[in-house]
């Protein structure tokens, strides 16, 4: 009996031990990930501070870089580009502290002179898959090295030349294809003196590398395009931009059928959509309609995406959601730029969709058999304008799925779209092809509007946008 | 109906505020005319300036972003702007994006009279 008491005593005890050390695992998460998401966060509003005064290549590399480094308490770092069209030779852009070159080389001609250090690093070239900057190139896979002493990939000259100790080094991707390299090394963190680099710094750099990526992306494109000085072809880069924002897949589950598509107007844009996983059980839905068309208008946008994706995750609020999100995108658009988003979350085990409405088109219901289409219209204002309580009186409803029908949101390009005489297709017209062709599947009802209109329009090139994204829940029974 | 015209009216003795009519479309093109007729009336310190709408046929987001402007620059100033019978397509645009709880939006002058000068 004694024993069993002990045996029982010992187990409760181990069991509470794994019970507090899973607690304590799940609060240091939920730390880290709002610390993540704080510091992306304000890089964005950094960036886009920057965005308003000048738009300099070097320049806003070395404010990324600066930026990576005060993140990721490093004590040097570097962004490697391609140079040339061929992909084949990455050159430093930006280099700041104390950087050895990473890859073999002859340090004689360094003599362990540090003060040389700079300009030799500038100078160097780096093949493609050559040492551990040319990997993570040729990859395009994040690296971790805690410990550069004694890690065979990093060569001893480097270690040796200004005690080496951790690296984090992450891609700089666009769509899967690698742009570059940014590295940064050596931990300093006052709050941890002697700790190294460590897993979330890794996803830290790896997200930090992502907005990177796309912002260095966009100011090369704009040079490019103020180099030209051509109308044209700024309208150009902004639609490739654009589409760039846009997700390229679909998320596909048993429960839930999901379509999206928008049909870029030749001239002007500035319509989004996006899915975002908020956790596993609730799937993120988002449209909006930036009102600044061109490069400016695309900008927006970015900024949009990337605060709505660092918003969403794990929040079940749009209201919230969208309420944080106002705040980044009004301090980041002063010149009356603003944007019209419903926000919503689907959630997949109860076949809801709770959704906020900034100053966006209604949601429509396509309705069961027998009702017609139903418009639904919560009160809120767009984001970019006001702060405070004229904005927080944006309120959230929850649809079921069920009961709606099929549930699709739509920009004002779809109504809005004109005919030769300068007739609107309208409302009326939209909701009717709703209701007769609501039997469809979510792709099918897409493609049922989108030809009405271009019967309408008759061949009249669109002047805006036409976002559509449509949900139909197809129940948990059926899978 | 003419595709944009703005007329601003001189001020009358006795009036509080000025009046001024747009006509058309305020869309990306005529709303450069616009902004630049209005910031000019505000640059002579008018602080109290009602538009009439009742003749706006269509309004952009571009035409929403100056009136916002005019309405920030206004109540920075202690001013107002009103805004005279919109149209309903109009008007439903402003509900949609939730203009219509920051917009001063009136039905008749005598409104406007209180809104300007409330006794």
């Amino acid at each position: 009996m004694q024993t069993f008491l002990v045996t029982a005593v010992v187990l409760l005890g181990i069991l509470a031990f794994h019970q507090r050390r899973k607690l304590i695992a799940a609060a240091w998460e939920l730390r880290t990930r709002e610390w993540e998401r704080r510091t992306v966060i304000g890089f964005l509003n950094e960036i886009g501070g920057h965005f308003t005064s000048k738009l300099d290549l070097d320049e806003s590399l070395d404010l990324v870089l600066d930026f990576t480094l005060k993140a990721t308490r490093a004590d040097a770092g570097g962004i490697f580009t391609f140079e040339g069209a061929s992909r084949e030779v990455l050159a430093p852009r930006v280099i700041k502290g104390l950087f050895p070159p990473l890859h073999e080389v002859t340090t004689e001609k360094l003599a362990s002179r540090r003060k040389y250090l700079e300009e030799f690093v500038k100078k160097e070239r780096i093949r493609t898959g050559e040492g551990i900057i040319g990997t993570v190139a040729r990859t395009g896979q994040a690296l971790l090295i805690p410990d550069a002493r004694c890690d065979p990939r990093v060569p001893k000259a480097a270690s040796d030349l200004v005690e080496l100790e951790g690296l984090i080094l992450a891609p700089l991707l666009i769509r899967k294809e690698v742009q570059g390299v940014i590295v940064a090394l050596n931990k300093r963190d006052p709050d941890a003196p002697g700790t190294t680099f460590n897993e979330a710094d890794l996803d830290l750099l790896k997200a930090l590398a992502d907005q990177a990526a796309i912002t260095l992306h966009m100011i090369a494109l704009y040079a490019e395009v103020q180099n030209m000085q051509r109308m044209e072809q700024e309208l150009q880069v902004a639609r490739d931009f654009q589409r760039l924002l846009l997700p390229r897949t679909t998320p596909n589950f048993p429960e839930l059928e999901i379509a999206g598509l928008s049909e870029p107007a030749l001239e002007v844009g500035g319509d989004y959509f996006d899915f975002i996983e908020v956790d596993e059980r609730h799937l993120g839905v988002v449209i909006g309609d930036v009102s600044g068309k061109g490069i400016p208008g695309a900008l927006v946008m970015a900024t949009l995406r990337t605060t709505m994706r660092a918003e969403a995750r794990g929040d079940l609020s749009p209201r919230e959601v969208l309420r944080r999100v106002n705040a980044t995108v009004t301090k980041d658009t002063s010149d009356g730029t603003f944007v019209s988003v419903t926000y919503g979350i689907v959630d997949r085990q109860q076949g809801t969709f709770t959704y906020a409405r900034a100053g966006h088109e209604p949601l429509l219901c396509t309705g069961s058999n027998g009702s017609g289409p139903v418009s639904r219209e919560p009160p809120g204002m767009v984001l970019g304008m006001v702060e405070g309580e004229f904005f927080d009186l944006i309120e959230e409803e929850t649809v079921d799925l069920k009961s709606c029908g099929t549930a699709i949101l739509y920009t004002d390009g779809v109504p809005e779209a004109m005919n030769s005489s300068r007739e609107e297709y309208g409302q009326v017209r939209f909701e009717k092809v709703v209701g007769s062709r609501r039997a469809e599947s979510p792709d099918g009802l897409i493609r049922a509007v989108l030809e009405d209109i271009s019967g309408f329009t008759a061949g009249i090139p669109q002047h805006d946008d036409i976002t559509l994204v449509v949900l139909r829940w197809r129940g948990q029974g059926e899978r | 109906m003419k595709n944009y015209d703005l007329t601003i009216h001189e001020a009358q003795d006795g009036e509080s505020f000025r009046r001024v009519d747009v006509i058309g479309c305020l869309d990306s093109h005529t709303v450069v005319s616009f902004e630049k007729a209005l910031h000019g009336l505000l640059d002579q310190s008018v602080n109290s300036v009602m538009i009439d709408l009742s003749e706006l046929s269509y309004i952009s987001s571009a035409g929403i972003s100056a009136l916002m402007g005019l309405t920030h620059r206004l109540r920075k100033a202690s001013g107002e702007l009103v805004l005279l019978s919109p149209t309903d397509k109009v008007y439903r645009v402003f509900r949609t994006l939730g203009f219509t709880n920051i917009f001063k939006i009136v039905d008749s002058e005598a409104e406007a009279e209180g809104i300007f000068s409330p006794s």
